[in-house]
């Protein structure tokens, strides 16, 4: 277990008055009155990389500053563990694959580990995402209100692994869901939470012109001719080469650029594969950019997206998508594959494209290159739909109101 | 932001089941002509049911994607905060949260179990401005923004401390 690590500048929730206006800080300040003094816990798998990661980076200082204590631990594990919860994540998305044994057993000795290690005495209990979910047998004497939040698509997954997590699943005392798609049958009640992104993150700040030519220079990006990006981890689901077969097919029409750009998550053991798999599809096109940026590179992220003409998210399969949200903030125009959490911020032809295919994909962006004007108006638009759903202090708000929800008798 | 139907149900009968005459006419029911949820949804089943009978070789296709029922958690928090007059009430407004609007003025209705929200009945009842409170509760809450409303509702205000 560790604590994680905090970004070193941050921003306190007046900060956050010009984004949403005073009147929603204060709302947030009025909530949080009745959970003064109140504990909560937050536990998942990795402290960088990963959308649960950076939520959790900017929603635990904001609750503490609402004078709610929270604590957030980091379960740890070994490559054959995180091997394991890899391909849970990947069954769980419905693709399939065989798991042996060893694997569930791989699983389970891990979380006996991290439960000696750990201990529990918060009034609320997070625990984020299948692969700390075992932990839900470390609660002492039933106290606490436990909640399992689950980021994932489940709404296919492979049977075996999903029947082995269910009885997990089944001990919480709720469930939160990013979609009602994603939901299962369950005996809990289930709540609907969209996540978020940091307006104010080095991610998603504004950023001068100039920081974002220097950094497209800096990665050998044309600023003149369109660029089409897809920021994601390499990893299969989110189909970087898919990616770049669309992207061929754009260039056949339209002079651009495609920049594939990812971060590392630490409990991701697949990345280098799936790297040497895009590189390979990429070929020899020098106007094909993958960049396999350190976990620690928010700052360029930013530039990239902010640089770009387009912002692409291709996933066969998704969680929620946070890498559209940071686009649609961005005020640009998005083409992105119709699954998991996606079509609930891309509203096809209002807030950004909508597609189902390597070919629907290029046709929209082909669309998007030639009506600049619509595209502007998609990112326009796709900024206030963020703005009213996506924001983290949305998320803390949910958070306080289902603390408070817990707390009503009965 | 408004975008297509201001319901869900219109929404989907539109953008999933491809069926624009029927979910213009559930876009159509307002709430504001019923004081409980009961009457609201005998009327929303009706308009269904009539449409089903009148184009049954469609009522059993299935839509593009499912739709979810799911329902809301309220949590009532005073804000601490109250308004003796008129323009006590423009101040508090300027300042009130999306999430405290959309209480006072739009969940209100089915609450109260009266065709009014709670501004227009606290201007009626404990001002006796019924004229303003006639207005607000004319205020369109299914083609605008709640921004937009809030707008609206302000400039209605101040034009009554202006006489």
């Amino acid at each position: 277990m560790t604590q994680t690590q905090l970004e070193t500048r941050l921003n306190t929730l007046d900060d956050y008055g010009s984004v949403i206006g005073t009147a929603e800080v204060a709302e947030l300040r009025t909530l949080a009155q009745r959970l003064r003094g109140r504990t909560v816990q937050m536990v998942n798998s990795t402290a960088v990389g990963g959308g649960v990661a950076e939520i959790l980076n900017r929603m635990v200082p904001l609750m503490n500053e609402l004078e709610i204590g929270v604590r957030w631990d980091v379960i740890t594990g070994g490559e054959d563990f995180f091997a394991v919860t890899k391909a849970f994540h990947n069954a769980l998305h419905g693709e399939s694959y065989r798991l042996s044994d060893d694997s569930f057993k791989t699983f389970l000795a891990n979380a006996e580990q991290n439960r000696s290690r750990m201990h529990f005495d918060c009034d609320f209990t997070m625990i984020h995402d299948p692969q700390p979910v075992v932990l839900i047998d470390a609660r002492p004497g039933g106290g606490g209100h436990w909640t399992w939040r689950c980021h994932i698509d489940l709404s296919q997954p492979n049977l075996k692994v999903w029947n082995f997590l269910a009885p997990f699943v089944n001990k919480f005392d709720s469930a939160i869901f990013s979609s009602p798609a994603f939901a299962r049958r369950l005996p809990i009640p289930q709540y609907l939470f969209y996540p978020s992104i940091d307006p104010l993150s080095e991610k998603n700040r504004e950023l001068d012109a100039d920081l974002i030519e220097q950094t497209l220079a800096r990665f050998e990006i044309d600023p003149l001719r369109p660029i089409i990006t897809q920021i994601s981890r390499f990893d299969r689901l989110k189909d970087p080469v898919g990616v770049v077969r669309a992207y061929q097919i754009v260039k056949r029409y339209t002079d651009c650029q495609l920049v594939l750009a990812g971060g590392g998550a630490s409990d991701d053991p697949e990345g280098d594969a799936v790297l040497a798999e895009v590189r390979e599809a990429a070929g020899t096109d020098h106007d094909i950019h993958i960049l396999d940026l350190p976990a620690t590179s928010a700052a360029e992220i930013n530039a990239l997206q902010r640089g770009s003409t387009i912002i692409v998210q291709k996933s066969l399969r998704e969680g929620f998508g946070l890498t559209v949200t940071e686009g649609l903030w961005k005020k640009k125009p998005v083409v992105a594959s119709a699954v998991g959490g996606i079509p609930s911020q891309v509203i096809h032809k209002h807030t950004g494209m909508l597609a189902h295919s390597i070919e629907g994909t290029a046709y929209q962006v082909r669309f998007l290159l030639s009506n600049p004007g619509i595209a502007q108006k998609l990112g326009e638009n796709g900024h206030e739909h963020v703005r009213e759903h996506f924001l983290i202090t949305s998320d803390v708000r949910r958070h306080l109101t289902l603390f408070l929800h817990f707390l009503r008798p009965n | 932001m408004t975008e297509g139907f201001s319901n869900d149900f219109a929404q989907w009968v539109l953008g999933s089941c491809n069926r624009p005459v029927l979910a213009e006419q559930m876009a159509s029911v307002d709430i504001r002509d019923y004081v409980s949820v009961v009457d609201l949804r005998n009327d929303l089943r009706k308009v269904v049911e009539e449409y089903c009978r009148g184009n049954s070789n469609t009522a059993s296709q299935v839509a593009f994607e499912a739709f979810f029922f799911c329902e809301t958690v309220e949590e009532k928090v005073s804000l601490g905060r109250e308004a003796w007059t008129l323009e006590d009430f423009r101040d508090g407004l300027q300042d009130l949260a999306h999430g405290s609007l959309q209480f006072h003025f739009v969940t209100s209705r089915l609450r109260l179990q009266l065709r009014t929200n709670d501004f227009s009945r606290w201007f009626s009842k404990e001002l006796g401005l019924t004229e303003l409170a006639r207005k607000v509760d004319q205020i369109d809450i299914y083609t605008t923004t709640l921004d937009s409303a809030r707008s609206t509702l302000l400039h209605l205000v101040e034009r009554e401390l202006a006489q």
